[in-house]
């Protein structure tokens, strides 16, 4: 019989209000015009109401990527110059070990060099050994 | 995961050169049972691995031959446990999105890794194919007798799992609507969910927008303003949602949760220290390449643990460290908000005086071998303690960590473990999951548990497989709740777990029917055990207020005694699950022969139940760490199973020191014979193979012997290093490597002949066999030594690759063991004085000679070695040693001169090579780095003339006359004279008999052809 029910504090996010206090930069303006966003789609079309009521969910990629004047499309500054792809391609919190994925059973002894410091020094280790699922050293391809 | 690519797998065997090769993407290695076969092109780089394809001759059905002619789905059920598909149902509750929540990586035209070549899921065509990126085993399905199905993902039907932005820059985003949205599969309305934008889901690409929030512009545009709530540095929040929490992911994946309050930091927020100190003109990655340039986005990423491998070379990259705000070394260019500077304060502890030693001996201070978060870090709440992986938790994830039981208090819950020689705060999280103890291969019965293609190894079984079996059964994960007799954990519940799990052997039920073997006579043993696995995850947050807490902060006295908690006394391995009935029964027990030991270390020779990355001091050995009271061998009877046996309460210093102190060995050998392990039968310590474990020491049980699986040789590893005789250049060093092949190896004899040929019989050495030894012998121009990758033990090689290792410390005899150690530092004086702190060093030179003290001043003769010694710096009561530590170091105003000796107290000399005014200098550093200097001046003279006489013959003897010198006059003392013009040597002798024998002064002087003096000298004799 379960004697405590699993609950999932959610006063971290609720008082995430004590945590704002100084966060330096939070109450301030991002710099760009975001008052008047158009939604897009996954293929950039501006999206429109069904008659149901509905409508397509929106796509970061489009909405807030590409067009002239918005993050990585043309006139934009500062950090807005960087395109969606610069950004979701080069940061961990995306890859996860996407852009290092090794392979199935990637153990290997001999696959690096201690007195050269040469090699693929993730492979002997003890992540891989007797794991022939562990496929990367991130989440993706370890889980 | 499951199997995500066909190619890059494995490694392949070079037998001319004894070493294994990486397979790289575009080749498969020609017969996976066999790596020397070598490998072959495959069709592209990066080919999805088809679980569909299991027609005859298909790669499924060959490597998997009980799969042949199941659906697709069927064999990804039966091999694949989390994928793609299900990481962006379960885990990306947390994940922003992007990679391979968004992109398929197949068929690619280069081994390299380029993201551009990336296609889109939702683009994507998976007609055909069955693979872990559009199937997933639907764990979370409402009804719970449908979470083993392999479900398809349809990402035109969910959308994708673009990178949210708003995640993380959208103040007061909805995490728990999007972990919702994202657990039904609802993708792309993922994003509008999260962002509060709508009153409901229609499906995974379409929402209701809330019409409120979102406008229509006269285009019939929808259009909405974010500008009040959009932060470019996210707010604390955003963070929290996904890592503060508790059960959240630091909770995961490290036991860990912070909480408002915890932590002195917190009003500053999460971005005061993970925002890239080179913001003010940032070095931006945008290549996707793994290098060490922080993305756009990405946090400065905390320092590195020896569990943490993502992304590696980004950890500590523009990160500000404790110190970096605390104590710069430099003007930071960075925001330090107010941090007030703790050099003082850690001085006043004795901190800073080099009165520790680090990994190499060497004096050190507290503050180079501890991280702050050691001593800064106090909670009040809980954390976890387990992740119980053989069953589900409440909404359906495979193992159970966020239930009050598999958690503790951590008020105690600090532990230590070393990295690269300095210490660390720790939670020691323990998971737990079942294994297959058959390693045998699969012409010898093994079972390959969890169709990964490997029998040997203790197979994890697929924890979606146990779920399953759960399911069906109305059985649960093994802590789940309490048992009727007050316990979370016992004997009879894991048996029936274990019953349940090997049914009845033939496949017609238990883990066998999910992994589609048929085992008419159940010759395929599953031997099921619970493993633990026990990790000491890096704690870096909840630090406490100087004021109120900080180890250290009472004095030396903190730390250094009995039990006081920082490098020893109890952990709570337990938890919440502590405890004993009235009985003397643990709360959380088994029987010994229900569990295993996580694995063999050092050499596959010690036990552990932690992870092999907790190392020692020095970084070269494990720390093994067992915690199981009791776990039974293959030789052991079932009948002397013992029951109520538990995991140990450790003590924190065993996860710092091993029992007995050790390193590695590191001298190279023309010849290493190893020693004969033990007979295979003769005993449990025995490696080899024995078909008869049970009965050959318990005679008379009958019926065990099936244990003899679990005595499997199969995949000892054998790596030799070699180098030119005598050359000391690292990158000469090279390796021949071998791995055993037989499962079955009964004797050493048996071992030796399953080694390749190649590797038995080479350039750089050969191998024999005699009497259950192994010999190995260096090429007469090369030398060896045994790698420590190797399994050294069940080679007899154990005792070449490491030796004791004592901790020395002055005044105390060597401390071979842990024991030793921890009493040593728990007696340690706890009085500063007593290791010379607040005490200044005293420089002083003692006396030096003077080679002519007929001159003012001190003379030293040129090219003579004149001895300089000093007295204690800091001495102790008894003026025996210095209390603390004091270095000296000798020097001198001329460049040129040998000091030998030069940071000898005692025993250093200087020889001046030139003459004239010089000065020799002592500097005494102290353990607090206080430096104190004193200095003699000296004359650098010629050598002067010397006179001895010998009073046997009555001779005296004058040397080193000054150059020129062509005629001398000596004064005997007794009022005779001695002129003479010519004839003048160096040296020179001249008799002369004395009438009395009282004291004389003989004096000489020294002139040049024109009668100038040179030189004169003079010594008092005894005739």
């Amino acid at each position: 019989m379960q004697q405590n029910r699993r609950k999932l504090v959610k006063a971290a996010v609720v008082s995430s209000a004590v945590l704002m206090g100084l966060a330096a930069g939070s109450a301030l303006a991002a710099p760009g015009d975001h008052s008047n966003i158009v939604l897009k789609d996954f293929a950039g079309t501006a999206i429109k109401k069904n008659t149901d009521g509905s409508a397509t969910a929106y796509s970061v990629k489009t909405t807030c990527f590409g067009a002239a004047g918005c993050h990585g499309g043309a006139g934009a500054s500062g950090n807005a110059v960087y395109s969606y792809d610069d950004i979701e391609r080069h940061s961990y919190h995306t890859q996860l070990g996407s852009n290092e994925f090794k392979g199935f059973n990637p153990a290997n002894p001999d696959a690096y060099n201690p007195y050269t410091d040469t090699g693929d020094k993730w492979r002997p280790g003890a992540g891989p050994q007797g794991k022939n699922w562990v496929q990367s050293a991130g989440h993706f391809g370890s889980w | 995961m499951a199997r995500v690519f066909k190619d890059g797998a494995g490694a392949s065997y070079d037998v001319s050169t004894n070493k294994f090769n990486t397979v790289p993407f575009g080749q498969v290695l020609v017969n996976p049972a066999d790596p020397k076969q070598g490998t072959a092109a495959n069709a592209g780089f990066f080919e999805f691995y088809n679980f569909g394809a299991t027609a005859a001759g298909g790669g499924i059905a060959t490597s998997f031959p009980w799969l042949t002619g199941v659906t697709g789905p069927e064999a990804f059920k039966a091999m694949a446990d989390n994928s793609v598909a299900g990481i962006m149902r379960d885990c990306a509750e947390c994940h922003v999105g992007g990679g391979m929540h968004e992109y398929a990586y197949n068929n690619m035209p280069t081994a390299a890794y380029d993201p551009s070549q990336r296609t889109p899921l939702r683009s994507f065509d998976f007609t055909g194919l069955t693979t872990a990126y559009n199937y997933f085993i639907d764990i979370f399905n409402p009804d719970p007798a449908r979470r083993g199905d392999a479900v398809e993902q349809k990402y035109s039907e969910t959308g994708v799992l673009e990178m949210d932005c708003l995640m993380c820059h959208l103040k007061d985003y909805d995490w728990e609507g999007r972990k919702h949205a994202v657990r039904q599969g609802e993708f792309d309305a993922s994003r509008a969910v999260g962002a509060k934008l709508v009153n409901g889901v229609k499906n995974g690409t379409t929402v209701f927008y809330n019409y409120t929030a979102v406008k229509t512009n006269a285009a019939g545009e929808l259009v909405v303003d974010l500008s009040a709530n959009l932060n470019s540095k996210p707010e604390s929040g955003n963070c929290a949602s996904c890592h503060l929490s508790q059960y959240n992911v630091d909770w995961k994946k490290r036991g860990e949760q912070w909480l408002p309050g915890s932590d002195v930091h917190e009003s500053l927020g999460c971005m005061a220290c993970h925002e890239r100190s080179d913001k003010a003109a940032p070095t931006v990655g945008t290549e996707g390449t793994i290098n060490n340039k922080l993305g756009l986005c990405d946090p400065a990423k905390g320092g590195s643990s020896a569990f943490d491998a993502m992304w590696n070379k980004l950890d500590t990259v523009n990160f500000k460290q404790c110190s970096s705000c605390h104590e710069p070394s430099a003007t930071p260019t960075y925001a330090t908000y107010g941090a007030p500077n703790s050099v003082l304060a850690h001085a006043n502890a004795g901190l800073t005086a080099k009165i520790a030693f680090n990994k190499a001996g060497a004096p050190a201070s507290h503050m180079e071998i501890i991280d702050c978060t050691a001593c800064h870090i106090k909670k009040t709440f809980d954390g976890g303690a387990f992740v119980d992986g053989t069953g589900a938790d409440e909404e359906g994830r495979v193992a159970l960590h966020d239930e009050p039981q598999v958690a503790r208090d951590m008020t105690n819950g600090n532990a230590l473990y070393w990295d690269n020689g300095k210490l660390y705060a720790a939670n020691l999280l323990t998971s737990f999951f079942v294994r297959d103890m058959n390693g045998m291969d699969p012409a010898n019965n093994g079972l390959d548990a969890n169709n990964d293609g490997r029998t040997a190894g203790m197979d994890a079984l697929l924890q979606t497989h146990v779920n399953d079996l759960n399911n069906a059964n109305g059985r649960h994960a093994v802590t789940h709740a309490q048992n009727g007799d007050g316990s979370w954990v016992n004997e009879s519940e894991v048996g029936a777990m274990m019953n349940m799990l090997k049914g009845d052997g033939t496949g017609a039920n238990g883990i066998k029917k999910l992994l589609g073997i048929t085992d008419p006579n159940n010759d395929k043993k599953l031997l099921p055990k619970i493993s633990f696995l026990m990790v000491p995850f890096k704690a870096s947050h909840n630090i406490a207020p100087a004021e109120t807490f900080a180890w250290g902060k009472g004095g030396c006295v903190d730390c250094h005694g009995t039990d006081k908690g920082f490098y020893n006394g109890a952990y709570p391995i337990r938890g919440n699950m502590d405890g004993q009935d009235a009985n003397g029964n643990f709360l959380l027990r088994w029987k010994s022969n229900q569990v295993s030991t996580f694995t063999k270390v050092n050499g596959l020779n010690d036990v552990t139940d932690s992870h092999p990355n907790v190392v020692t001091k020095k970084g070269d050995r494990t720390v093994p760490v067992p915690m199981l009271t009791k776990f039974d061998n293959p030789y052991t009877a079932d009948a002397s199973a013992v029951a109520n046996q538990t995991l140990r309460n450790i003590d924190r210093s065993e996860v710092i020191y091993e029992q007995t102190f050790q390193t590695r060995d590191t001298t190279w050998h023309s010849t290493i014979t190893g020693a004969a392990p033990l007979a295979a039968c003769s005993s449990p310590k025995s490696p080899f193979y024995c078909a008869t474990p049970v009965s050959s020491l318990n005679p008379g049980v009958t019926g065990e012997d099936f244990k003899a699986a679990a005595t499997s040789t199969k995949g000892w590893l054998l790596k030799i290093e070699v180098r030119p005789l005598n050359d000391a250049d690292p990158s000469k060093i090279t390796f021949r490597t071998a791995q055993l092949g037989n499962d079955k190896a009964g004797s050493m004899a048996d071992v030796f002949a399953a080694l390749p040929a190649s590797f038995k019989a080479n350039g750089d050495f050969t191998i024999t066999q005699a009497g259950g030894a192994l010999t190995i012998t260096a090429d007469a121009t090369k030398q060896i030594r045994i790698s420590p990758q190797s399994d050294s033990a069940p080679y007899g090689l154990l005792g070449k690759v490491y030796v004791a290792d004592p901790i020395k410390r002055a005044g105390v005899a060597d401390m071979k063991t842990r024991s030793e150690y921890v009493a040593y530092l728990d007696g340690v004086s706890t009085s500063m004085a007593d290791y010379g702190i607040g005490i200044d060093p005293k420089a002083a030179i003692n006396a030096i000679v003077d080679d002519n003290a007929t001159q003012l001043g001190t003379q030293w003769s040129k090219g003579i070695a004149h001895a300089v010694t000093a007295p204690l710096a800091q001495p102790n009561a008894g003026q025996t040693a210095d209390i603390g530590s004091v270095a000296y170091l000798w020097s001198t105003s001329d460049e040129t001169a040998v000091i030998s000796d030069a940071t000898s107290r005692t025993a250093a000399t200087v020889t001046f090579g030139s003459t004239g005014s010089k000065s020799v200098t002592l500097r005494v550093t102290d353990e607090e780095g206080k430096v104190k200097t004193a200095s003699v001046a000296v004359t650098v003279i010629e050598p002067p003339v010397a006179i001895e006489w010998n009073q046997a013959t009555d001779v005296a003897t004058f040397s080193n006359l000054p150059v020129g010198t062509t005629a001398v006059r000596v004064y005997w003392g007794d009022g005779q004279v001695l002129t003479k013009t010519s004839g003048v040597t160096d040296p020179l002798s001249l008799a002369h008999s004395y009438s009395t024998a009282t004291g004389k002064i003989i004096q000489i002087y020294c002139y040049n052809a024109s009668g100038k003096q040179l030189g004169y000298m003079q010594k008092t004799i005894l005739p």
